[in-house]
This record gives structure tokens, C-alpha cells and sequence, in this order.
């Protein structure tokens, strides 16, 4: 997927959102300061930075300014919730700006978003039989292809590219139904059974109470 | 309560000086009295000496017209002479108009009689077995002074009541208007606000009651600030402390909403596990430090003797490639807070980056010093400052609330001792703990 960069030096913090980035398949290098963050990207071709403003040294401001006339795309992590900060960080140029503490989901939504917009979103997921195009909006199983319904693609897709994640049933719903809908989350239990009947039992998951889960990992 | 004093000063005036004035009259009536009654006795006296003269010399015939020459003689509109011949009168004279005339026939000398009711001084003198000589002097006047000084005297009395009651109520007005203005002024005070105006302060009772009042009120507001900005002080320590825990129990959080619902390998889990045992163990310790500071701030410690380098060793042992060394003195403190003094600055020596951090210990005193990244003047200057970090970063000892320096600096002030930073930019830092203040 994409090749994300960390820079951010509380461990804990840092470990959760490399586990979130890397169950949905991003590709993710960790940097716990400036010069850690050098070396790896004089290694890797980075496609997204986040950086944390708060960092022993030289601050995350100073690595954002460096980065972004270069073209990286930059967003910025910080527990300073000033205008003035924000301001600094988006008027620099960067693409986004979350503050601390924030939901995992909401970051991976950002940075969904900065990848489309930069056209570096996922295309393609393939693992074991399954291969799903995202654009051409196919899914072939063991080679052979599979006709699902628009929703049904649109379900699948919403549960490939967050894999290994549970999503809640409303949230399916609201994403995929839209927030109009009147209607119940039965409807989205049923478009799973059909999904599984399609591609098979083992890629969706249930997960008790909450919603359903894509397992995954990408080849 | 002045309305009461004027009435009392008035009543008491209203009774003293009539009193006062009373006794005065009287006593000046008598006195008076004594001196028209001695003036009288002496003229009675040359009278008498007169009259016995004559009438040793004539017989009872010219002894009669002596009599009736005697008034125009010796007499006066005031003074009246009496001859009588067998207790009746002479000459054809009519006899005093009193009614005391039989006590005076009976006289046998010479004897004096006050008539109050004919204001009337009578001296009766027995010259011979017939002739009683019979001086009367009118004490009109003396009387008539009586009377007028009883009147001046009620007079003076009423003024003086009068004045009296006026002057209560000044002066009590003077005494009080100070007190209800202090009595404001504190009422103002116990609902918080010091604005009163206060009485001009005079050089009597009341002037000191004033400025004790003001030196109250002083030391009042300022235990008031001081108990204002430690408040404020735990405040701050309770909204970084609230900061700093948000970081960990979000990580927690989110570490096990992963562990429920996502898939992960053997290995993501157990990291996973790791990080959360790691932030209790961070959340716990911000627990231990904010019962240490509530500790700190209660202002005793229990002392004991205890060994100064052992204690350097204990403190140090824990760190790797901590020196302690140096030449061994007797501490008089509490040697539990002062291996947190220790470690403190130990962690922050370390952090300053150097190689060699050594505890060394010399007389009275423990110097910890570091090769690191040393600090500015302008940093040595807020160091001990809560919350302050040198370092913009988190910090990650005490709960990163950047209060090592602080529990530091209390520990000493519990010691009764001196801490003090020498450092150089760019060359390391030492940090002095010194028991014996006074070097």
C-alpha cells in the first residue's frame, strides 16, 4: 500500500498507530526524532509523513518545512491545541492537522483521503484467491470473476481497505447506505450473507456485537 | 449608646451641681452669718460698754432717757438698741418684733439668737438685775444673698446639665465614630472585601485599635494570596497531571479495543500487551508522585542518622554506570526522601546526555554532576520552576510533569538545606546539595 513515516517519540502512541496503519496494510517506518526520520527517508521512498509537532531536538514544524517544499505529503500530530499551531502547520502547506488524543479511525480516514488526493490509494488488494481492483471495481476469486451487486462491491471494499479492522454495523451503514437511509442494520447483516455467499466464508468475519471484520494481509 | 451617656452625664450634673452648689451656699450663708453675728457682738459689745457707763453714773431717771437717745446714738436703720428696765421696754421703744423674748429674759449674760422667720440677729445682754440691753441687727441682706445664690446656683445647674449632655455627645461621638467605623470596616471584611475606608489614626486608644485594625487586615489579605496561589498551584498540578495521563489511557484504550476486534498476529498482540503493561506502570507512577507531593507539602519530616555515601550508593545503584563516591558524613534528615532527591537528579543528569554521572559525596554536602548538554543561565534561572522543562519535549520521570526539580527543591527546603545548579552550555552540569547552611 502506501509507505507511511512516523515520526513521534512516545513509544505507546506511536505502536498504536503503527498497528492501525499496518492491519490495513500500509507499509509503515518508525522515526522516534529528527535524525532517525533523515536516515529512513534517505532509505525509503515515502508517500505520507505524520509527523508529531512535540519531539526532543528539532520539532516536528522544522522537519514539516523541510519536507513539504519537497512534495511529501505531510500531516501533523500534536496534543498543542492553539490556533496558532494549526494555523503554522496548514498554512506551511501541510495536509492535515489531528490533535491528540484522536480516534483511530478518524486518522485512518484522513489519511485515506490525503492518498486519494495524491492518487496513492490502494488500487488493488490481493490475498490468497481473492483479488479486488478498487477502480475497476472487480473482484476475482481463485481467477474467476465475481458479480456482485453495486452495494455489495461498495460493502466489500469499505471492509478490504479497512482490513483486520472490526467496523461497527452502523457505521457500515451510514458509509455505505448513506446517512438518509431509514432503514435498520438488518439490511447490512443480510448483504454480508450474500457477500459471504459469494466469495466464501473465510475473508469476513463476525465480531460479536459490534459489526464485521475483513481478514487479511496483502501479498 | 451615646444618647445613654448624655442622658448619665446630664443626670449626674443635674444632681452634682445642685448638690455642689447647695453646700456652697449653705456653707457661704453660715460663714456670713458668723462674721454679721461677730460684727454684731462687737458693736453690741461698745454699745453695752457705753450704756453700762451711763448708767453707773445717773440714777433710773436718766437712765430712761438714755434710752431713748441710745438708737439715734448708736443705732442704724440696720442695727435697733433695746433698753429694757424689768424685762418692758423703755422709753416708750416698742419691743423687738420677735417672738423669742421670753427666751432672752431669761438670759443671765449675754447670749445671741438668729430670728429666721424676721431675719433678725438678736443679742440680748443682762447689765443689771432690772436692765436687759437688747441689740437687734437685720441679716435681711445675708438672706437675701441666700435666695439669690440658690437661684444662680439652679441656673448654673441647668447649664451645666445642659452642657454636659452636649459635650457627652461630642466626645462620645469623637470615641465612637472610630469604633462604627472599624465595626463597618470588619463587617466589609467578612464578606471578603477590603475597601472600608478606615478612621484617620489619632494618637489615642482609638488610634491604636485603628492600626491593629490595618495590621490585620494586612496580614489578613496576605494569608489570604498565599493560600489563593497555593490553590492555584495544586490547580496546575492537577490540570498537567490530567494532561499527561490523557496520553497513556488513550494508548491503553485503544490498545485493547485492538486486542477485541482485530486480527492479529501472536506477535502484534504481544506487543501490544507490552505497551499496555508499560502505561499502567507510567500511570502508576504519577500516582506515587502526587502522593509524594501531597507528602512534601505537609511540612515534617521524620529524622534519623544515616550514613551520606551509603545512601549515594543506594541511590545510584539502580542506574547503570552511576558513580558514587567521595568521603563519608553523618546526615541528620530523612534518608527515604533524600534518595528520591538523589535519583532526581540523577534521571536528569542522565538525560542531559553525558557519559560519566557521578554522585560525590564531601562534607555535608552532595554534588551530582554530569558531562552533558549543560544548561543556559536563562534556564538555570527557571529550573526550579513547576512544570518548567528545559527540554520543550515530554519528560518522562515523575510522570513527565516536569516536577522532578520541584520535589527536588522541597525536599531541601524540608532539610533546611541549600540546592543550587552550576552548569556551562555544551560542557555538563552539577547540581549541589548542601546540608550545611552555614558555609
Amino acid at each position: 500500500m502506501a509507505k507511511i513515516l512516523i515520526v513521534e517519540d512516545d513509544l505507546s502512541i506511536r505502536l498504536m498507530i503503527k498497528m492501525h496503519l499496518s492491519l490495513v496494510g500500509h507499509a509503515v517506518f518508525e522515526a522516534g526524532d529528527a535524525n532517525e526520520a533523515r536516515e529512513i527517508l534517505k532509505k525509503e521512498s515515502i508517500d505520507l509523513a505524520l509527523l508529531d509537532i512535540m519531539l526532543p531536538g528539532e520539532d516536528g514544524f522544522s522537519i514539516g518545512e523541510n519536507l513539504i517544499p519537497k512534495g511529501m505529503s505531510v500531516l501533523f500530530l500534536t496534543a498543542r491545541t492553539a490556533l496558532s499551531d494549526r494555523l503554522r502547520g496548514l498554512t506551511m502547506g501541510a495536509e492535515d492537522y489531528i490533535l491528540k488524543p484522536f480516534e483511530p479511525a478518524e486518522l485512518l480516514a484522513r489519511i485515506e483521503n490525503i492518498l486519494k488526493r495524491n492518487a496513492k490509494e490502494e488500487k488493488v488488494f490481493k490475498s490468497g484467491d481473492i483479488e479486488i481492483d478498487f477502480q475497476a471495481r472487480t473482484v476475482y476469486l481463485k481467477g474467476e470473476n465475481v458479480n456482485l451487486t453495486a452495494l455489495e462491491f461498495d460493502l466489500l471494499s469499505m471492509l478490504a481497505k479497512r482490513r483486520n479492522i472490526a467496523i461497527h454495523r452502523d457505521e457500515l451503514l451510514n458509509t455505505v447506505w448513506g446517512y438518509n437511509y431509514v432503514g435498520e442494520t438488518r439490511t447490512v447483516d443480510v448483504h454480508i450473507q450474500r457477500l459471504r455467499a459469494k466469495i466464501g466464508e473465510g475473508y469476513i468475519e463476525t465480531v460479536y456485537k459490534y459489526g464485521y471484520r475483513f481478514s487479511g494481509r496483502q501479498k | 449608646m451615646k444618647r445613654k451617656m448624655a442622658l448619665f452625664l446630664a443626670l449626674v450634673s443635674l444632681i452634682v451641681f445642685p448638690l455642689g452648689t447647695f453646700m456652697v451656699t449653705k456653707a457661704f450663708f453660715s460663714m456670713t452669718m458668723e462674721r454679721e453675728r461677730n460684727r454684731a457682738l462687737s458693736e453690741e459689745a461698745a454699745i453695752a460698754r457705753a450704756v453700762a457707763m451711763e448708767i453707773s453714773m445717773k440714777d433710773i431717771g436718766g437712765v430712761f432717757s438714755t434710752a431713748s437717745t441710745l438708737q439715734a446714738k448708736y443705732g442704724s436703720d440696720t442695727l435697733k438698741i433695746y433698753l429694757l428696765y424689768n424685762n418692758r421696754p423703755m422709753a416708750g421703744a416698742v419691743l423687738p418684733d420677735t417672738e423669742n423674748i421670753d427666751q432672752l429674759i431669761q438670759i443671765d449674760g449675754r447670749a445671741t439668737l438668729l430670728d429666721g422667720e424676721n431675719q433678725l440677729l438678736l443679742i440680748a445682754h443682762r447689765l443689771s438685775d432690772e436692765i436687759l440691753l437688747v441689740v437687734t441687727s437685720s441679716v435681711q441682706p445675708v438672706y437675701a444673698l441666700k435666695k439669690d445664690l440658690f437661684c444662680l446656683s439652679a441656673i448654673v445647674s441647668a447649664i451645666g446639665a445642659f452642657v454636659s449632655a452636649i459635650v457627652a455627645v461630642v466626645l462620645s461621638g469623637a470615641v465612637l465614630r472610630p469604633l462604627s467605623d472599624l465595626t463597618r470596616a470588619a463587617e466589609k471584611m467578612a464578606l471578603g472585601q477590603y475597601d472600608a475606608a478606615l478612621p484617620a489614626i489619632r494618637k489615642d486608644e482609638t488610634g491604636i485599635l485603628t492600626k491593629a485594625f490595618i495590621h490585620m487586615k494586612n496580614a489578613v489579605l496576605k494569608r489570604e494570596e498565599k493560600i489563593l496561589a497555593q490553590s492555584e498551584g495544586r490547580q496546575e498540578l492537577i490540570n498537567a497531571l490530567s494532561h499527561e495521563m490523557r496520553s497513556p489511557l488513550t494508548a491503553i484504550v485503544s490498545g485493547v479495543r485492538l486486542l477485541k476486534t482485530a486480527s492479529l498476529t501472536q506477535e502484534e498482540q504481544g506487543e501490544i500487551l507490552t505497551m499496555i503493561e508499560m502505561e499502567g506502570m507510567r500511570l502508576s507512577k504519577m500516582d506515587e508522585t502526587l502522593l509524594l507531593l501531597t507528602r512534601l507539602s505537609e511540612g515534617e519530616i521524620e529524622k534519623e542518622a544515616f550514613s551520606a555515601l551509603e545512601c549515594a550508593r543506594e541511590a545510584a545503584g539502580i542506574f547503570e554506570n552511576v558513580r558514587a563516591e567521595g568521603s563519608d558524613f553523618t546526615v541528620l534528615g530523612s534518608r527515604e526522601l533524600t534518595i528520591i532527591l538523589l535519583r532526581n537528579l540523577i534521571v536528569n543528569a542522565l538525560r542531559a546526555g553525558g557519559k560519566n554521572v557521578c554522585v560525590f559525596v564531601s562534607k555535608d554536602r552532595f554534588c551530582v554532576s554530569d558531562d552533558g548538554c549543560g544548561m543556559t543561565e536563562e534556564e538555570i534561572s527557571h529550573a526550579f520552576e513547576p512544570f518548567y522543562k528545559a527540554d520543550k519535549a515530554r519528560t518522562r520521570v515523575n510522570g513527565g510533569a516536569g516536577l522532578g526539580l520541584s520535589i527536588v527543591k522541597r525536599i531541601a527546603e524540608l532539610h533546611k538545606a541549600e540546592i543550587r545548579i552550576e552548569s556551562e552550555k555544551g560542557k555538563g552540569t552539577r547540581v549541589i546539595y548542601n546540608l550545611d547552611t552555614s558555609v
